[in-house]
């Protein structure tokens, strides 16, 4: 460089310009602008050059910044690609240690969806937070009750007297409600009697029709849009009339079908205004209606209640003669599929603990996964010691290796990820038939679940590649290639700890199912004390139906020769009964009990098989049955009069005027038998009867069906056909049950494959380890079998100590599982024996086809592996 | 078939013809004096870091210059491979080119 020595280069500049590494070492960038630098100064001056250098220094630098975001992702792709091969490479590993990661994955999200939907229960309604539900408790020194619904007569009084009332309203339920549309006439169920001020307090989406005035007049109906087109195909029925219960109302609104995930539901609302001349709309004692209020903004809860208790304190005289106390409580109404717990709620409920059960489940079933992935990849890791070890000699440096094997791991937890979602998607529908929800996966795609699962999974593939990367790569070339083993001690503990735990949460699983199963069988096929064997049921809505022409019913029912009785009765074995009081005579205020009732005919104990422990059943020739109101009552309705003896409670007397007891039956099961049996009365009262019960000789059945159909329409033209079996409806008293047991036995399936997956990987892995030991071993003449037992050992003793670990554990929590239903098998040997031996064989097949490879081989080339 | 750009191609051209001058002021002078723009040098170096990695060019530093303080210029150097990448493109060249007359203002 000639003249102008004195003026050098931009310093700050300089210092940026050797900030790019990649120019200084591959190019000579200081250099070069050096020289341009100069040139620019000879030819245009200091300042020129000097402005030419800050700008050029800045956009070069820019290109810099391209430079490394491109050299990033060569290297990206490079170690994917590497990744990529020698995951092809090791396809045994890589395949087992995919499978097992996804099939945890695929349960997590699948249970992720099911908690969600749960917690997601009624949190749409527009301002939730201040929305209640107002249940009503009452106690007495003998028992407690709550029930969901409230008196009706409460609204008025909250909305008129309470200013921290906003809105009140109610909802009331009937099922088998006769709907006439034309010619189309149907059974309605969730046909619900509401107040207008309820789409101000729950969110209901309208469709057509005025949400502010639909239900202000009485005899309006909404109706939801499937059932709207089921008698309005295409037309718009708002304005239109609709017969329900032979009133016709108004169409004043088509609103949205109700949600899956709300805690009421409904078909049909009618204004409650129509109904407000019945005796209940103003009869405290008469708790009908779900009521809902939604507080004004800055209302304190508690306060609140407060103030309402004094309500409850007036409720009414005769509960304050009986010295029942009662207590209103404000339930928020998001909380309610969760953590109600009160009974005869309308929809079934959620429960906290069965969801805190799955999200463990989930989360130990995740676990499980994830400490098989890290056991394989260690092992697989130093089973590629040798490869390393050459690596490394030839130059890779150690960054470089350990970048590229967590790469590795990452990669293949990604591919996990990608499967577990698909197979997630394909299973969501048989997942849903089978836990009776809708979930889809479509709920999962959004920014902080997706992130979140990402994250998760490159965590995973970082936690299980980093240690065993980090030793791999930090070992000197001469120790790999010898093929040193890395792990000894305490690693070969905490994978023998891995797999002891994953036989015992498999053994668990097992165990459970089995026993579950067995409950269930037994409930299912024990005596329940009447006969539900071939009886068809026909139901009706109890509008006196049956007045005055029962004996002719049955009669004609009768001319089928496969129709060998009939009997009618306000509700069956099976259905939900309701209560009603009743007293022994002359003390109605110390002694009035709620109990349980049947309403039934002449025939019904006969039809029914019910024994009688003393007196007689009901008989057309007693004349008093009927119009004296003759009571039959089951044994433990006996004993809860003190009758210990059922001869005791022959002729004596409840109510008044008194009606005598002609009758006690046996004991049977009218409601499953997850109950004990609870006590029971029973009456003629043709006015209420349901339901009318066929027997059937089974031969002829398509026959006696059609007769049945026919013989109907005849007999009852205006009532839609409506029948099912006794058996089968029994059998759905059991359908909670039936639930748990499938998705234990989901979870033991997917334990014991998780379970083998961890296995079969391991196996491998000692296998390779200890090939010259067997090779030695065969030349000094072992036979096969021999070393398939040598190195089973270690499987064996995890298998035994997981044994022993799960049994008791088992027994304890099934023990008390089964003492909750009144009815029940014991534990039994049946389970244990049958978990732990189906652990083994699966356990001997899954090493032994490992280590039958080795076993088997030539010697020669055991001796030569090196 | 080996795709060059434009840019790919006149670098190459730049370092074949000044032989063993071919660093980076020289290369980018070369470069204006055929197209008329000036280089910026960042893209200059990323184009050749790709040229490398394709391998049509090696970088090699050179003695130090015959001065206190001399830096090490690094030179850039065609591979064979490099050769025969400028020979497909000159005979690419010639193939579209010919029999197409010289394109003159006039167009009738």
């Amino acid at each position: 460089m000639g003249s102008g020595n004195e003026i050098k280069t931009p310093h700050f500049a300089n210092s940026l310009l050797k900030r790019m590494s990649v120019y200084n070492d591959r190019h000579s960038i200081l250099y070069d602008f050096e020289e341009t630098f100069y040139e620019i100064m000879e030819d245009e001056g200091a300042f020129k050059a000097k402005c030419w250098y800050w700008i050029n220094a800045i956009t070069t630098y820019l290109e810099f910044l391209k430079l490394k975001c491109l050299r990033g992702l060569i290297m990206f792709f490079t170690y994917l690609k590497t990744a990529l091969r020698n995951i092809r490479r090791h396809k045994k590993y890589s395949i087992i240690n995919i499978t097992g990661l996804s099939i945890g994955m695929c349960c997590c999200i699948i249970i992720l969806l099911y908690v969600k939907f749960e917690l997601s229960y009624d949190n749409y309604h527009k301002d939730g937070s201040r929305v209640y539900r107002i249940p009503i408790k009452k106690e007495t020194k003998s028992r407690k009750v709550a029930w969901p619904t409230n008196t009706a007569a409460l609204i008025p009084v909250l909305r008129d007297k309470f200013t921290q009332v906003e809105f009140a309203g109610r909802l009331t339920f009937d099922n088998f409600v006769t709907v006439k549309y034309k010619d189309k006439i149907y059974y309605e169920n969730n046909v619900a009697w509401g107040d207008q001020d309820i789409f101000n307090i729950l969110t209901i989406g309208f469709l057509h029709g005025d949400r502010l005035t639909a239900l202000t007049n009485p005899n309006t109906v909404v109706l939801t849009k499937s059932t709207a087109e089921k008698y309005f195909r295409g037309e718009n029925p708002v304005g239109k009339s609709i017969n329900i219960n032979n009133r016709d109302m108004k169409i004043t609104g088509i609103i949205v079908d109700s949600p899956q995930n709300t805690h009421i539901k409904f078909n049909i609302i009618v204004s409650l205004l129509s109904q407000k001349d019945q005796w209940w709309m103003t009869h405290w004692p008469t708790a009908m209606c779900y009521t809902y209020i939604k507080l004004a903004p800055g209302v304190e809860v508690d306060k609140f209640e407060k103030q309402i208790a004094d309500l409850a304190d007036n409720y009414s005289i005769e509960s304050k003669r009986r010295g029942e106390k009662i207590t209103f409580s404000l339930q928020p109404v998001k909380d309610i599929h969760l953590y109600s717990h009160l009974d005869f709620e309308k929809e079934s409920p959620g429960s906290v603990l069965y969801l805190f059960i799955f999200c463990t489940s989930g989360i130990l079933i995740l676990l499980i996964s994830c400490s098989n992935y890290i056991n394989l990849t260690s092992a697989r890791f130093s089973n590629r010691s040798k490869e390393v070890g050459i690596r490394k000699v030839a130059g890779a440096c150690r960054a470089q290796l350990f970048a590229q094997l967590v790469c590795e791991s990452v990669t293949i937890s990604l591919a996990a990820l990608i499967i577990a979602v698909i197979t997630a998607k394909l299973l969501i529908p048989y997942v849903n038939s089978l836990v009776g929800a809708k979930l889809e996966i479509r709920n999962l795609i959004n920014f902080s679940d997706i992130s979140g699962i990402i994250v998760f999974t490159v965590i995973t593939g970082l936690a299980a590649g980093s240690y065993p990367a980090f030793i791999t790569s930090s070992l000197k070339p001469a120790a790999l290639i010898r093929n040193i083993s890395l792990f000894s001690g305490n690693r070969i503990f905490i994978r023998k700890m891995l797999v002891t735990g994953q036989f015992v949460i498999s053994i668990f699983l097992i165990i459970g199912s089995i026993t579950v199963y067995r409950q269930i069988g037994y409930m299912k096929y024990s005596d329940p004390g009447f006969d539900k064997q071939q009886k068809l049921v026909l139901q009706f809505p109890a509008e006196s139906v049956f007045t005055n022409r029962l004996e002719t019913v049955k009669e004609e029912f009768g001319k089928h020769p496969s129709i060998t009785g009939a009997a009618a009765s306000s509700s069956i074995p099976g259905r939900r009964l309701s209560t009603s009081r009743i007293f022994p005579s002359g003390e109605r205020a110390a002694k009035s009990m709620s109990i349980k009732f049947l309403r039934i005919d002449h025939d019904f104990l006969q039809l029914y098989k019910i024994k009688m422990a003393a007196g007689r059943p009901f008989s057309k020739e007693m004349k008093s049955d009927r119009f004296l109101g003759s009571i039959i009552i089951n044994e433990s309705m006996a004993r809860l009069n003190g009758w210990y003896n059922p001869e005791e409670a022959i002729g004596k007397t409840f109510y008044d005027p008194p009606r005598p007891v002609v009758g006690v039956t046996e004991d049977f099961n009218f409601q499953g038998l997850q109950r004990s049996i609870e006590p029971l009365y029973m009456n003629i009262w043709p006015e209420k009867f349901a339901y009318f019960t066929l027997a059937l000789d089974i031969k002829n059945l398509s026959s006696a069906l059609s007769f049945i159909k026919v013989k109907h329409l005849e007999l009852f033209p205006d009532i839609p056909f409506n029948y099912f079996f006794l058996d089968s409806a029994f059998e759905d008293l059991y359908q909670f049950e039936e639930k748990v047991s499938r998705v234990f036995g989901i979870f033991s399936l997917i334990g014991i494959l998780i379970s083998c997956m961890g296995i079969l990987g391991l196996a491998a892995y000692t296998a390779e380890r200890r090939t010259k030991e067997i090779g030695i071993r065969k030349t000094l003449g072992a036979s096969v079998s021999g070393i398939l037992l040598l190195l089973s050992k270690d499987f064996i003793k995890c298998l035994v100590t997981g044994t022993l670990i799960a049994w008791p554990v088992s027994y304890f929590i099934m023990n008390k599982w089964l003492q909750s239903f009144a009815y029940h098998t014991n534990p039994g040997w049946i389970p244990f024996i049958t978990a732990s031996t189906l652990i083994l064989i699966t356990a001997i097949i899954t090493v032994s086809l490992q280590i039958l490879k080795s076993a088997s081989a030539n010697p020669v080339d055991s001796l030569k592996y090196e | 078939m080996i795709e060059l750009t434009k840019n790919e191609e006149l670098i190459l051209l730049s370092i074949w013809k000044l032989k063993d001058n071919a660093y980076g002021v020289t290369v980018r002078q070369n470069y204006k004096s055929i197209t008329g723009k000036e280089l910026n040098y960042g893209s200059m170096y990323n184009t050749l870091y790709l040229l490398v990695r394709r391998g049509f060019v090696v970088n090699n530093e050179s003695d130090p210059e015959a001065k206190k303080g001399g830096r090490r210029k690094i030179l850039y150097t065609l591979t064979p491979e490099g050769i025969r990448a400028l020979k497909e493109a000159q005979k690419i060249q010639k193939l579209a080119w010919d029999n197409i007359p010289d394109l003159s203002i006039e167009e009738s």
